[in-house]
Order: C-alpha cells, then structure tokens, then sequence
C-alpha cells in the first residue's frame, strides 16, 4: 500500500502543489450513453474525467471511434497519450484503448469488419473505412527508431565524468535491497489466525513511578492515622488518672 | 575498447550485493576509457534488464508501480529518486519518450539504481546472474561501437 500511496501522489503532484486529490474511478459501462455524472464533471475538470462508451456499443463494436479531432480538444492524435483498459465485465472480456477522444477495441484483428454505424460499407475484406485498431492508434503515439541506435543515442553516457555520480548512485542503489514494508494488500488475510500479542509483565518507569506515589500516600495516611490514634489514647489515659 | 572483465565483476559485485566488493573494484577503474566501458556495461545491463520486466507494450501503470515500489524501500531512495525521472528512462528503452532534456550524471544515476531494483527482484543465483552479464557485456559492446 505505501508504495501504492506514493505512486498516486507522485502522479498528483507533478503539477505543483494541490489541495486535494481525487481520484476517477470507472465503475462499469452505462447502458448506453454516458454517464450522467460524467458530463458534469467535465466542464469542470476536463478531459480528466474518463467518458467511457456505452455498454452496447462496446460488445456491439460500435463505437464512435473516429470522433473528429477539434482544436479544443488538446494535442494532435499523434502526441496524445494512449490508455489501455483491460477487465473483465458482466462475464465478457473488455479490451479497449483511448487516446481521451476516440476508444478502439483492442483485440480486433486487422483486416476483420463489423456491423457498426455503417452496415452497407462492411465487408470481410474491407478494412479502409474501419476505426483504427489499438495497435494502430499506438503506432501513431511515437516514430519507431532501430532500437540500438536509441539505446546509444538516449541511453549511453560517456566520460570520466559520470564516475562520481556512478559511485554516489551506487551506494544508493544497494539500498533496493531492503525489502518494502508491506506487499500490495495489507489487511489480515481471510480465514487466517490472529495472533494477540504476548502480554508484557514487565513494569515500566511510569508505572513505578505510579506505585511509588500511592504506597507514599497509603504510608502517609496511615502513619497519620497512628500517631493520632495513639494521641486520642494517651489523652483518654491522662485524663482516667 | 570493448567491456572488460573488471568491468564485469565491478557490476557484478553490485548486483549480487556485495557494496564493499563493489566499491574496492570500482576505485581501480581509471576515469577514462574504463570508464567508458562500465557505463556501456551499465546501459546494456539496464536495457536488458528492463527488456526482461516489461513487455514492450507494457501499460504505463506497470513502470509507475514498479518505480513507485523501488522508492517505497528506504526513506533515502524516496527522498533521492526523482519519479518522473526513474519512469522516463525505463519508458524510453521500450520505445517511448526522449532524454535530451537530461544531464548524462541524472541518466546514468538512474540507471545505476533502477537495474539493482530490477535485478534484485528476479533473485538470480550465480548462474543466472552470470548469464545476465552476458548479456549486458554484448549489448555494451554494442554501444560502444
């Protein structure tokens, strides 16, 4: 859980400072539509509400894939980020990517139509009029370079230079070792025993200190309680002779 | 020049744990050419490392968690391992992003710290560690051309 917590305050932050964070959580698929509550929010908060499609659109494929890029809408198709939503829902696999605009299923072969939007277009063999595939839309996410050459190019430092940081970073990294507090779910797991604690006989330095004051004043208390006894005895003596 | 033996046992050393061992091998590297051996060793141990933990088409969640995981194990790597920075040079050996922006010292500091995560989490007996350096040592040859 703590590096859980980390990761989202991490992501929350790199912003600047924040008053609070709040986090979207897509629960399931509307019907059809969207959902209410994310209409709402979206003027207030933009495109970090996520609009996810209607239910029958995704097992019906059809989807609004190739929503029409505004000037409002943010950066180009090619610079957006792609997300991939993977899970399971009502018994039915759900696989689909978003660029924040457009969803795409992401396990439709290429080349393999569907009755959508458009039934008179659609044919086995015809992918032309198709919304891209998820492989395609993260195709556009970035230029594919020979990978070595990136490695080289982004990667490899060279320089007598680097040996201080090389050698500080090292000492730090001998530290990965330790292993993490707490695994990724923390909680008592189901059906397993409790252990209580061993109880502590002991006493500690408070308690001592507790003690020692009481049995001062029961001592205190009681002294007092004999000298006057003893007072009111000897007066009852002296005034019988 | 390609990647030395000494090199080899000095990252060794490193990622079998052993930071005494390490830091005796690594004062004997002169600041020059052997220098620039071990930080090609270093980059190629790196890629092959994260080539080994991610999928190329690995969701953007799984470096976050893995990154967030490695800070999470000392209040010292939190303190010192910049997040965005961990996740970028993880993300651009699987094709994604740019490091122009950043200082060769930053690069390879995250790189030092990121492969012992990765390394350390696949708890590699000598065998096993030793066939990684292998791999690390080609691909370093690689880059150094």
């Amino acid at each position: 859980m703590p590096g859980r917590v980390v990761r989202l305050a991490d992501q929350a932050s790199r912003g600047g400072p924040l008053a609070a964070i709040a986090i979207d959580i897509p629960i399931g698929l509307p019907d059809t539509g969207r959902r209410l509550a994310d209409e709402l929010a979206r003027p207030a908060i933009g495109k970090r509400v996520t609009l996810v499609p209607g239910e029958a659109a995704v097992f019906t494929d059809g989807m609004d894939t190739n929503a029409t890029h505004r000037p409002d809408d943010g950066p180009a198709a090619d610079q957006r980020e792609i997300t991939h939503y993977h899970a399971d829902y009502k018994d039915q696999h759900v696989d689909l990517y978003t660029d924040g605009t457009r969803w795409a299923p992401g396990d439709r072969v290429r080349g393999q139509n569907v009755v959508g939007p458009k039934p008179d277009r659609s044919s086995p063999s015809d992918a032309s009029d198709l919304p891209p595939t998820g492989e395609q839309l993260l195709d556009t996410a970035g230029e594919e370079k020979p990978r070595s050459e990136r490695f080289r190019r982004e990667l490899y430092k060279r320089g007598g230079d680097l040996a201080d940081s090389m050698k500080n970073n090292a000492s730090l990294a001998t530290e990965v070792f330790a292993p993490a507090p707490t695994g990724s779910h923390e909680g008592t797991p189901a059906g397993g025993e409790y252990l209580m604690p061993a109880p502590h006989y002991g006493m500690d330095a408070g308690s001592l200190a507790t003690a020692t004051f009481v049995t001062g004043v029961v001592l205190d208390r009681t002294i007092h309680w004999l000298r006057r006894h003893v007072h009111v005895r000897t007066e009852h003596f002296n005034a019988s002779d | 020049m390609p990647v030395t033996d000494q090199q080899v046992a000095t990252l060794r050393a490193l990622l079998a744990n052993d930071p005494e061992r390490h830091d005796r091998l690594f004062a004997q590297l002169d600041r020059g050419a052997a220098m620039d051996g071990y930080t090609a060793l270093v980059t190629g141990a790196f890629c092959e490392a994260v080539d080994r933990r991610f999928s190329e088409d690995a969701p953007a969640a799984d470096v976050i968690d893995f990154v967030a995981d490695v800070r999470s194990r000392s209040e010292r790597l939190t303190r010192e391992v910049d997040p965005v920075v961990a996740e970028r040079v993880i993300r651009v050996v699987l094709s994604e992003g740019s490091l122009a922006d950043l200082s060769p010292e930053v690069v390879v500091g995250a790189q030092i710290v990121l492969l012992t995560a990765l390394i350390a989490d696949e708890h590699l007996d000598d065998a096993g560690l030793d066939a990684f350096l292998a791999k690390a040592r080609k691909l370093g040859d690689e880059l150094m051309g």
